[in-house]
């Protein structure tokens, strides 16, 4: 399996990563505002999936996300499960302002559970922080949420832009520790590596990464 | 249809079939026409005369014969003679026009009821999955055709999560899936067109009296759901008719065009990562909504059909980029298939994939997949 995009762009690691959550807690919004700085007035919910891209900088690395934004609603499942296939992030958002979308973030954890590959790394979301007035999910109870859960977790607003970027950040350096880490073991086992800007696509668990790496 | 076709691909080459109309129906202008001369969104004037007398000619029997309906208002209808013939060729008039009011009033009649039964009850009485689709529908309808403003209004607002609650009450093995609020709409702004005539950007729908209104949204229901009908299994669980489009699509484009099929191959991308969202929606959110209705003609002219000719329409409309997508890596590709650059589109470029379409329905219906 391979994951799709050419190795010979101008990266040095390529991480598939998947936003998901309930409809309309702004999954398409935070995608927009991270890969093109921009917040839309007028938007239609997402059918499917959509696709959008982004590199940045990690200790000197270069590293490109491509990110899978999927459609919140349930009756999509079916569809979009289809596309956690090589994902090694995830993006699992809440709306802060809507208690029903925080109590369905366990569904969606079942649903990566069984779709997804067990050591994709994820992050909670609770989006629409500038909406402080409506407030209806305490940051302490998704805090305490994500340390059962051995989730990281961030709030953000894709509206005001607060946190977007670390949000993405984040999540991107977390898997590139555990990849490079990979990378180094299997380095060690294996007494040969990736040179110097050779190209490392993830596209399987991270314990296999290392074994992945030499794709170019 | 062939003949249809031919008729349809001469006039987009610009051959004297154009001529030949202008002079027999000069004086036989209407308001829809007229008021948009140069408008490369519509239906061009002459053509659009000269499927108005064909048209006519077919309406004004006693009984009216629905196959020869199909096979004209195939190549486009009329915006003032939409209402009809899509009412009629989806089975929502009867083919008897003498019976045409009394079916009317009582189909309203029962919009009336279901509102009653289904809409206009205590939350208190609707269980949990109802309560759900209702939310689900009220977070989607304000995201329907943002541009179009017409949607936005509140009257429109409340019409479309009514129609879209009914039909998912009425309808439980499909229910409410996302993207059907934008299948609804060509429905709501050809049938309120009997009632506001100009452009719609005029329509002050929210002064309209709410009988009227619901009358309105009777013949929407009742005709959407004719419609879902025919394509039902897209939106029933896990969604067989979208997974069954694009298995179909995929056997056809290795025939079709077999240099863009590998190309995607070797990119690495599948038709699953775009088409969802074409099928889902009928391919109408990849085209300005100024060409939805006239698309709507020619789904609602196909009858059952529609479920395999839609295929064929994404096919024409994937191929018609076939030489910008060849020279695209994956990334390229699937952004330009997500956005389709189809904001400047005209009525003729839509033509041009209709007839394509229909060319191929013609070369592989022995064959299919």
């Amino acid at each position: 399996m391979t994951i799709p995009g050419k190795p010979d762009d101008d990266f040095d690691y390529l991480f598939k990563v998947v936003l998901i959550g309930d409809s309309a807690v702004g999954k398409s919004q935070l995608l927009s505002r991270f890969t093109r700085n921009e917040f839309m007035l007028q938007s239609k919910s997402t059918i499917g999936v959509e696709f959008a891209t982004r590199s940045i900088q990690v200790d000197g690395k270069t590293i490109k996300a491509q990110i899978w934004d999927t459609a919140g609603q349930e009756r999509y499942r079916a569809i979009t499960s289809a596309y956690y296939r090589g994902a090694v992030g995830a993006l699992l958002v809440y709306d802060i302002t809507k208690q029903a979308t925080f109590d369905n973030v366990g569904r969606w954890l079942k649903e990566l559970r069984d779709h997804a590959d067990s050591n994709i790394v994820i992050m909670l979301v609770g989006n629409k922080s500038d909406l402080r007035h409506l407030r209806s999910v305490q940051a302490e109870d998704a805090k305490t949420f994500c340390e059962k859960e051995t989730l990281s977790f961030i709030e953000t607003s894709a509206l005001d832009a607060t946190n977007v970027e670390e949000a993405f950040e984040n999540i991107l350096t977390q898997i590139y520790k555990i990849v490079s880490q990979k990378t180094l073991q299997a380095d060690d086992a294996q007494a040969k590596g990736p040179g110097e800007g050779q190209t490392i696509v993830v596209t399987q668990p991270a314990e296999e990464g290392g074994k992945k790496k030499s794709c170019c | 249809m062939w003949e249809n076709a031919r008729r349809l691909a001469a006039f987009v080459a610009g051959e004297d079939a154009v001529a030949e109309a202008k002079v027999r129906r000069e004086a036989a202008s209407t308001s829809t026409s007229a008021s948009a001369p140069v408008d490369s969104l519509a239906m061009p004037r002459e053509w659009s005369e000269r499927q108005r007398d064909k048209l006519l000619e077919i309406l004004n029997k006693s009984v009216v014969d629905i196959e020869k309906l199909q096979q004209i208002s195939w190549g486009g209808i009329p915006q003032d003679l939409r209402p009809i013939c899509w009412q009629l060729m989806l089975g929502y008039l009867p083919r008897q026009t003498s019976s045409w009011q009394d079916v009317v009033n009582c189909k309203r009649k029962a919009y009336r009821e279901l509102l009653k039964t289904h809409y206009e009850v205590s939350n208190s009485r609707k269980s949990e999955e109802e309560l759900g689709t209702l939310r689900q529908i009220a977070i989607d309808a304000p995201r329907t055709e943002p541009k179009v403003k017409l949607f936005g209004k509140s009257a429109l607002q409340r019409s479309l999560i009514r129609i879209l609650y009914i039909r998912a009450c009425t309808h439980p093995s499909s229910g409410y899936v996302q993207g059907l609020n934008d299948v609804l709409t060509p429905f709501l702004h050809v049938f309120l067109s009997r009632v506001f005539p100009g452009d719609m950007g005029t329509w002050d729908v929210d002064s309209i009296h709410d009988d009227k209104l619901i009358d309105i949204e009777g013949d929407c229901y009742w005709c959407f759901c004719k419609l879902m009908d025919r394509v039902e299994d897209m939106y029933t669980r896990e969604q067989p008719g979208i997974r069954r489009c694009v298995r179909e699509m995929e056997t056809l484009l290795k025939r079709i065009d077999g240099d863009l099929q590998s190309h995607m191959e070797k990119e690495g991308l599948e038709l699953l990562h775009f088409t969802v969202r074409w099928f889902n929606c009928l391919i109408m959110r990849e085209l300005p909504f100024a060409l939805v209705c006239r698309l709507w003609d020619t789904y609602i002219a196909e009858g059952d059909n529609i479920k395999s000719f839609v295929v064929f329409v994404a096919l024409a409309l994937l191929v018609s980029f076939s030489e910008k997508l060849q020279g695209m890596d994956f990334q390229g590709m699937i952004i330009m298939l997500q956005k389709l650059p189809t904001t400047g589109w005209t009525y003729k470029d839509l033509e041009l994939i209709l007839s394509e379409a229909f060319l191929w329905t013609q070369i592989f219906q022995d064959t299919k997949p």
